[in-house]
């Protein structure tokens, strides 16, 4: 890797840093607001709150009758959890067989995969809820799971482009082991990809903690509600809404992704040991 | 026999995939086709109405032309942008600085408030007048106009967003530089190479397949810009028309104005522009794109 | 031939590709074991009842007070009815009526569904339920103004029943009055005293304050500026104001705007009066702007400022005040199958005492006078300028049967469009105005 070593680090850091934080304001902001007294939040410019509050918090947890924030965090977890396997199940499966395999029709679903991503969703969703009303899943965790087990075209594109970039004489030598393609895929395809892999478990896990209209469509029962809706039921555009709940709440729901991308990070930009598989 | 079991074993990796665009997919594609030539308000059933819908949007809709004109300057704006601040940080954040964990987190925090409800009042701390931006700028003696709310400077704060929250694009870029074999660099420096050769003989086109999907799908989903401009312009679309990217104009008629049957036809047109702009790409990618199992 | 079908017959065929892979039972068909966790979870969350209870769904949005108070009123209902169930649908405003629109194209909206002022969208499609049999029978309307009703009829049939009244007023920051020195006006004030007074507040807190919003993009005050001056917005499939009226009407803010006692066009837009959070009156940098009275408590519970409602300005015919209106309906699903039930859920709603206490103000004054007089006692500072509000209107509007702009979304876009074009001198007043004038013709058109 080129290193820019000639620049003094420290000037390096100094930039970094200040690009840094003109780009955290926002979010810093979004800090402060939740501790400040409601009549504050948008009549003070600055960050520093007047008096600390802690109240939106407690507010914003348990400020709902008959049921916690908590089981809106217990319900997206669980939502992301499936999402995430599912999709790196499926997308890796579909992407193997597009990088990798020949066969008849090969280019013509491809194509097919990436004009469905095309087509805007506003105008197949209400056949798509259709489907599902028909099915009984409305209502039900279905509609925003199974879909994941059926692989998606942004992933397995992008999985496509990485496996790609694996050069082909390792399933040749692999080949010559006996290697059967789903030992060529577990064996070899999977840890290479490994920095592609991580990064499609970590987009989804965000897309679908931050997915708000397809949970909203699907979802009406309170306890089935996840932290988007939840978040939503602090807001009424049209007359009240608990300004500060909701900026206590995002400020919590923001927690767990930065969590999830702090500690994923290492595994596709640390390096994989792909040097030590070849030959 | 060898062959036909190669065959089998692309369709059964290809299962999944298959078993949910035929179940789930198509279906509704296929009604949506259908549903661009009816007149269709949602609370009853469709009017066949042939090309009507079709014959509106190219003669008479002064929205849709405004809300084209929008969304390629978007488009031709934010992708390049964006790609290029991506790359630049990804390849900066991938040199042996200390602290890189931390940094490369702070740069991905915008991208992980995207969906966040905070985020227009948010970004009106950035943009707005007397905002964060143009504060900076009067640093170097500036004057900044009113970002988001002056219709000539209106798409700019939308190009400003998408650039800003470059985090998923940069990550990519960050194990596209990873899958480079360590190894060539060694026997580049071997062969006495500086740095911005290094770049250019191994790092960009060993890139190329990632920039290639990240062109692309950015691309795909710039024109498909519906949360932003929603959000940005609390769904109006406004001040007159500056920020009415396409998929919020569709949005609009589709479900404010309950024209379904014209939204699906607007949806049809947009997969239309789309798909040219990828097959172009596609065309183009045989003559700089590089893929390390030969281009089969 | 509808969408359903097709719908339907494309399953159909997806299903039997399903099946015939699923038969193979190859190791690759994951998805028949994704199922499975996720079926388990869902069917364990939602709890299971009864076979013999009428069970009923009711979708609102608002926030958590107004879910609080509507989930206490539902429970208080499902005591005094036992084997009647409600579940509340409930959620923010933000893709209400999107999620409300599938659910009606679907075949699967709730049996009880809040609307708002765009209720005759709605109406007269075969998506709500008509009421008019059960009025005087399970729902007792006796109590409330028959402009209430007429507001939700169309056609001779009846779709909703008024959970909360309001008005269309102007919002006001007394304390910036005070700072300023300048009167609050009272309901007689005219257009002059309005350009006055605007001026005044203006010149008097200095640069960055303003005495008023633009209002030229406001329909309400629109309408009640064309009452005002002896004309109408719309009645009977037409519109009664000509071109000229609209060049007096953007002539009137265009020379506010020049003079600096309204808000110029770009503060406008990136601080919209009608977002809660973004209003200007809220950070006391400008007197005055339009809103719906109901509004109040919102826009008071982010401010320390005190804040209060006028009337719009008199003309030369005297006051364009539109009488209160319905700010909420309840309305129901014409595919409820119980319909006697949900009836008498409307009924508890707006005329139970016990629910009229608990409910409060939460969807704006409560149109039945017993409740309204029962509730005076215990009201909030906030709810008494409402209240107050309310009775004043209905004193100084003028005895006419207001109607709405057909297709009112549309319109209001149309005029907002306008008047950015003039704010924005992108156009001028008389060029935008023709193309304002022949836009409304084309939506009058679409509304046959």
């Amino acid at each position: 890797m080129p290193h820019l070593s000639r620049i003094k680090p420290y000037a390096l850091h100094l930039l970094i840093t200040g690009v840094g934080i003109l780009m955290l304001y926002p979010v810093l902001w979004m800090i402060a607001s939740s501790f400040k007294p409601t009549t504050e939040i948008f009549t003070q410019s600055g960050l520093w709150p007047s008096r600390f509050t802690l109240e939106h918090y407690h507010n914003g947890w348990f400020g709902l009758r008959n049921i916690e924030f908590g089981r809106f965090f217990v319900n997206s977890f669980f939502l992301c959890v499936i999402a995430v396997g599912g999709t790196v199940i499926s997308s890796s499966m579909a992407a193997f067989a597009f990088a990798r395999i020949e066969f008849p029709l090969r280019r013509f679903w491809f194509a097919l995969m990436l004009g469905t991503f095309m087509l805007p969703g506003h105008v197949t969703l209400i056949p798509q809820y259709t489907i599902f009303h028909e099915m009984g899943w409305v209502d039900t965790f279905l509609p925003l799971t199974v879909p994941k087990f059926f692989a998606d075209a942004f992933y397995v594109f992008l999985m496509v482009q990485f496996i790609r970039g694996i050069p082909r004489e390792l399933d040749e030598s692999a080949a010559i082991d006996g290697c059967g393609w789903f030992k060529l895929y577990i064996r070899i395809i999977l840890p290479l990809a490994l920095p592609a892999i991580m990064t499609t478990a970590i987009f989804t896990f965000m897309a679908t903690w931050d997915d708000f209209f397809g949970q909203l469509i699907y979802l009406s029962d309170i306890k089935k509600f996840t932290v988007p809706l939840g978040l939503r039921l602090f807001l009424d555009s049209t007359g009240n809404s608990n300004w500060g709940a909701v900026f206590a709440m995002s400020v919590l729901s923001v927690i767990p992704s930065f969590i999830v991308y702090f500690a994923g990070q290492k595994y596709f930009t640390e390096g994989i040991a792909t040097t030590g598989l070849k030959g | 026999m060898q062959r036909y079991k190669t065959y089998m074993a692309g369709y059964a990796f290809l299962l999944p995939w298959l078993i949910g665009f035929l179940a789930l997919t198509l279906g509704p594609i296929i009604a949506s086709m259908y549903l661009s030539f009816t007149q269709y308000d949602l609370l009853t059933a469709p009017k066949w109405v042939g090309l009507a819908n079709y014959k509106t949007m190219f003669t008479d809709d002064f929205r849709l032309t405004d809300s084209v004109q929008v969304t390629f300057k978007y488009v031709l704006l934010s992708v390049p942008l964006k790609l290029a601040f991506a790359l630049l940080l990804a390849i900066l954040l991938n040199q042996g600085l200390r602290m890189l964990h931390f940094y490369r987190t702070i740069y991905y925090i915008p991208s992980l408030l995207g969906g966040s409800v905070a985020i227009s009042v948010l970004w009106k701390q950035v943009f707005d007048q007397d905002g964060l931006f143009n504060r900076m700028l009067g640093v170097f003696g500036i004057e900044g106009p009113a970002w988001i709310s002056n219709p000539h400077y209106a798409v700019y704060s939308l190009v400003g967003l998408s650039v800003w929250q470059f985090g998923s694009v940069m990550i990519i870029f960050l194990a596209g530089l990873k899958q480079v074999p360590q190894e060539l660099y060694e026997a580049a420096t071997v062969d006495g190479a500086g740095i911005l050769r290094k770049f250019a003989r191994i790092t960009l086109p060993l890139l190329t397949p990632v920039i290639f999907f990240n062109l692309t799908i950015t691309l795909i989903q710039s024109f498909q810009t519906f949360t932003k401009a929603f959000v940005i312009s609390g769904g109006t679309g406004g001040p007159i028309n500056s920020t009415l990217l396409y998929s919020l104009y569709l949005y609009m008629k589709g479900f404010t104005f309950m024209e379904m049957g014209y939204a699906s036809a607007m949806a049809w047109l947009l997969l239309a522009i789309i798909a040219v702009f990828t097959g172009v790409l596609f065309l183009t990618s045989r003559f700089w794109v590089f893929y390390s199992d030969g281009g089969k | 031939m509808n969408t359903r079908k097709i719908v339907s017959l494309t399953m159909l065929s997806s299903f039997l590709v399903l099946a015939a892979c699923g038969g193979n039972g190859n190791d690759n068909s994951n998805s028949g074991a994704s199922a499975s966790p996720s079926a388990g979870a869902s069917s364990s969350a939602s709890a299971s009842q009864p076979a013999k209870k009428v069970e009923l769904r009711m979708a609102w949005w608002g926030s958590e007070e107004r879910h609080e108070k509507t989930l206490k009123a539902i429970e208080l209902f499902e005591q005094n009815n036992p084997g009647i169930t409600i579940t509340g649908e409930y959620s923010g405003f933000d893709g209400y009526f999107d999620k409300l629109n599938t659910q009606i194209a679907a075949g699967n909206a709730p049996d009880l569904i809040q609307m708002g002022g765009n209720i005759k969208e709605y109406a007269g499609k075969n998506s709500l339920l008509d009421l008019k049999p059960y009025i005087g029978q399970t729902i007792n309307l006796d109590d409330f103004t028959p402009s209430l009703v007429r507001e939700a009829t169309v056609d001779d049939k009846v779709y909703g029943v008024t959970l909360g009244v309001s008005s269309s007023a102007l919002l006001y920051n007394a304390s910036m009055f005070n700072k300023a020195g300048v009167a609050v006006p009272t309901e007689k004030w005219t257009y002059d005293d309005f350009k006055t007074i605007v001026q005044q507040i203006a010149d008097k807190l200095g640069d960055g304050y303003y005495g008023s919003y633009d209002l030229s993009s406001d329909s309400a005050t629109l309408a009640s500026y064309l009452g005002s001056v002896g004309k109408e917005l719309y009645r009977d499939g037409a519109i009664h104001f000509d071109k000229q009226d609209m060049v007096n009407w953007f002539t009137l803010w265009s020379d506010l705007r020049k003079s600096g006692a309204v808000v110029p066009a770009e503060t406008q837009v990136a601080n919209p009066p009608t977002a809660v959070d973004k209003s200007l009156i809220v950070q006391g940098k400008v007197a005055i702007q339009s809103a719906s009275a109901s509004q109040i408590s919102g826009f008071q519970a982010l401010t320390q400022d005190q804040l209060g409602l006028i009337t719009f300005p008199n003309g030369t015919a005297g006051s364009g005040m539109v009488p209160p209106i319905s700010g909420q309906f309840i309305t129901a699903y014409s595919g409820t199958k119980h319909s006697e039930e949900v009836a008498k859920f409307m009924d508890f709603l707006v005329n139970d005492p016990e629910a009229g206490a608990i409910l409060g103000s939460t969807r704006g004054v409560p149109p039945s006078a017993k409740i309204r007089d029962s509730l005076a006692a215990s009201t909030t500072a906030t709810d008494k300028v409402l209240y107050d509000y309310i009775s004043l209107v209905s004193e100084v509007a003028p005895d006419v049967d207001y109607q709405q702009f057909p297709v009112d979304t549309e319109f209001t876009k149309l005029l907002q469009l306008t008047s950015e074009k003039i704010s924005f001198d992108v156009a001028s007043i008389d060029s935008a105005v023709d193309e304002f004038m022949s836009e409304v013709n084309k939506l009058l058109a679409k509304a046959q």
